[in-house]
């Protein structure tokens, strides 16, 4: 049996677990990431069968009920459950969080590899796009992108495209405009890191060995060089997931994501109306819920960066 | 004709200087010419930032060269490119100075070798997996080594799947950059005699590169000294150490340290420092530190000339006569 090697997803579950918090941490987004699959799948389920999920059920006669034991987190103003509301508002944070964070590392990645890899003219082509990215402002393009998607506005034959993708991913058009939005738009900073990750393994020896070999240049990119920078990949995929999941509650409540399905943005903004008359609880479920899954993201990702940065220094 | 065939190949670096400078070059590489034969060992001798590593490289077609030609086993290397190149250069192989770093961290020994087996032959699983055990038992390593990783090995260890690893596609040709300046003296010695064993059982031909001479001088066969991206000596091994015919090596040869009072050699001195590929002087590159030096060096650039009756000793200086002397 080979000791784990540094690096390897073996040798950074270990470490994880070695520390307090990052083990706390490390449960906590686990156990966000059952939740979420669990409600998708009770979701696909309910829709399936043609029933109501426990989380849309309303009932206006019990609305705008305070904390009990009936309802755990009170009742909203259709009469539906805060709590199994903002459980399933989970489950949309993190199926945006996961589509966006694997959007963005996918392009990320691959477009500063190629770039890192073979400079020249490639190089310069990357560094163009990423520089026109991070010159837009981040949230107006996700706006703008989510309106030219769920208002109708886009190409036709794009259109249909995306219809069929929602589909197929069980959401509305303005989940999957998110998706695409935060996916688009949050690469820019991956790409760089592993542009300049990928110019300095150009010139170890193993990839020189491989050339020498004669190996084609995809193969020792995916062989040899991806491997290697896998360590930077996690640290920023953890990071985009809490940042994905906070945008994706600042685009709801304002109203452009999520429509149909629960999400904790939405239910900030219906609740914020009933907060002058003292109806604190959907607001708090929603924001509490959001905290208590950001927070960990966050804090296992400077604690991934600490153990797999080299440029820290290991410790 | 000869294994490997080097003419007049010249790498040249760009430079920017500044905005409205005419570009420069730095000219790690400017015209080598040498010849190798099979089974035959040549060391490529000079200090820091002269060029042998830039010459290994683009033999290994690692840098592009500008101009002139190298053919390896016949064929034209220089000419080629993309696929063709790809399929090409398992006739020829490196050794990197840096065991630690020439080894992909994330891959075990087995899948390293299997991985170039793949790619060069048609065998089978078993027959890659016998031939693995072959390439790691002639490098002297352990058969439980193959399902290990790098980091479990020591330094003089990786150099050994170092080899292994040029060995797999039975190259001709072999460059070896300083494959041993990275080990302590016991481990150098062991790898110097596994590549001469290697040498024996295969006749595979290497161009050693190195900046230790007394190494050097117990591996090769004949030695190259260079200066500033040119060969400037040329010969046998054992006389180019005894007597140098080119003030550079001689000065080199001087500078080797010697435990023995009594054989102690006279030191020289070379003033200054190696003058820089961007901006090389006029004439004979050597001709500012050179103890001989007169007016004619700073005019001309002295072709590598031959130095003796024999016709194998070639030394770059106008005066060579008058070396020994010195």
């Amino acid at each position: 049996m080979a000791a784990a090697v540094p690096g390897t997803l073996r040798y950074i579950l270990k470490r994880i677990l070695c520390g307090k918090i990052s083990c706390a941490a490390f449960i906590i987004v686990v156990l966000y990431l059952l939740l979420s699959c669990g409600m998708e799948i009770y979701a696909y389920h309910c829709a399936y069968s043609g029933i109501d999920p426990i989380y849309a059920k309303g009932n206006m006669s019990m609305n705008f009920l305070p904390p009990s034991a009936e309802h755990w987190f009170g009742t909203d103003y259709q009469g539906r459950d805060v709590f199994w509301r903002s459980l399933a508002g989970a489950g949309t944070a993190v199926k945006i969080g996961m589509s966006a964070s694997i959007i963005s590392a996918v392009i990320g990645v691959i477009l500063g590899m190629l770039a890192g890899y073979f400079g020249k003219w490639v190089d310069d082509l990357v560094v163009w796009i990423y520089s026109t990215f991070a010159s837009m402002p981040t949230l107006l393009f996700i706006l703008a992108f989510a309106l030219l998607v769920s208002k109708g506005f886009l190409f036709p034959p794009a259109a249909e495209l995306l219809k069929k993708f929602a589909n197929v991913f069980h959401a509305d058009m303005g989940m999957i405009a998110v998706y695409l939005g935060i996916g688009l738009t949050g690469w820019v900073g991956l790409c760089q890191v592993v542009r300049a990750e990928t110019m300095k393994l150009r010139e170890t020896g193993y990839v020189l060995a491989a050339k020498s070999m004669g190996f084609n240049p995809f193969k020792i990119i995916f062989r040899h060089i991806m491997p290697n920078l896998f360590h930077l990949v996690i640290i920023y995929f953890t990071m985009r997931f809490a940042y994905s999941v906070m945008t994706e509650v600042i685009v709801s409540y304002l109203g452009l994501g999520v429509e149909s399905a629960p999400s904790w943005g939405v239910m900030i903004s219906d609740g914020q109306e009933g907060l002058w008359r003292g109806l604190w609880w959907e607001v708090t479920a929603a924001t509490a819920l959001m905290f208590f899954m950001v927070l960990p993201l966050h804090l296992l990702g400077d604690y991934l960066r600490d153990i797999l940065d080299p440029r820290l220094g290991e410790n | 004709m000869s294994l490997v065939e080097v003419q007049d190949l010249k790498t040249w670096y760009p430079v920017k200087t500044g905005l409205f400078s005419a570009k420069k070059h730095v000219k790690a590489l400017d015209g080598v010419s040498f010849n190798i034969e099979k089974g035959e060992t040549v060391g490529l001798v000079g200090e820091s930032g002269c060029g042998k590593s830039t010459l290994g490289r683009t033999l290994m077609c690692l840098e592009r060269h500008k101009s002139g030609a190298y053919r390896i086993d016949g064929v034209d290397i220089s000419g080629l490119s993309g696929s063709e190149l790809r399929k090409a250069r398992s006739s020829f192989q490196m050794i990197f100075q840096d065991p630690y770093g020439s080894l992909n961290p994330r891959m075990t020994v087995c899948r390293m070798l299997d991985e170039v087996l793949c790619l060069h032959t048609k065998f089978s699983t078993q027959e890659r997996k016998d031939r693995i055990a072959e390439l790691l038992k002639m490098v002297g390593l352990p058969l439980q080594a193959m399902e290990r990783y790098p980091h479990q090995f020591s330094g003089g260890q990786r150099q050994r799947i170092g080899i292994a690893r040029s060995l797999a596609v039975n190259p001709k040709f072999i460059v070896a950059d300083e494959p041993v300046s990275a080990l302590d003296v016991s481990v150098q010695a062991q790898i110097i005699n596994l590549l001469r064993d290697i040498q024996s059982k295969t006749s595979i031909a290497y161009l050693f590169i190195a900046h230790d001479l007394a190494v050097v001088e117990h591996i090769s066969s004949r030695i190259l000294v260079m200066y500033l991206g040119r060969i400037v000596e040329s010969g046998p091994a054992r006389e180019i150490c005894s007597n140098p015919l080119h003030p550079y090596t001689k000065a080199l040869i001087s500078a080797v340290p010697s435990i023995d009072p009594a054989t102690r050699r006279n030191r020289i001195f070379l003033p200054g420092d190696v003058p820089s590929p961007l901006d090389p002087p006029h004439g004979c590159p050597f001709h500012p530190r050179c103890p001989i030096a007169r007016a004619r060096c700073s005019e001309e650039v002295p072709a590598l000339f031959p130095a003796d009756s024999s016709g194998e000793r070639h030394s770059a200086c106008f005066f060579a006569s008058e070396v020994p002397a010195m």
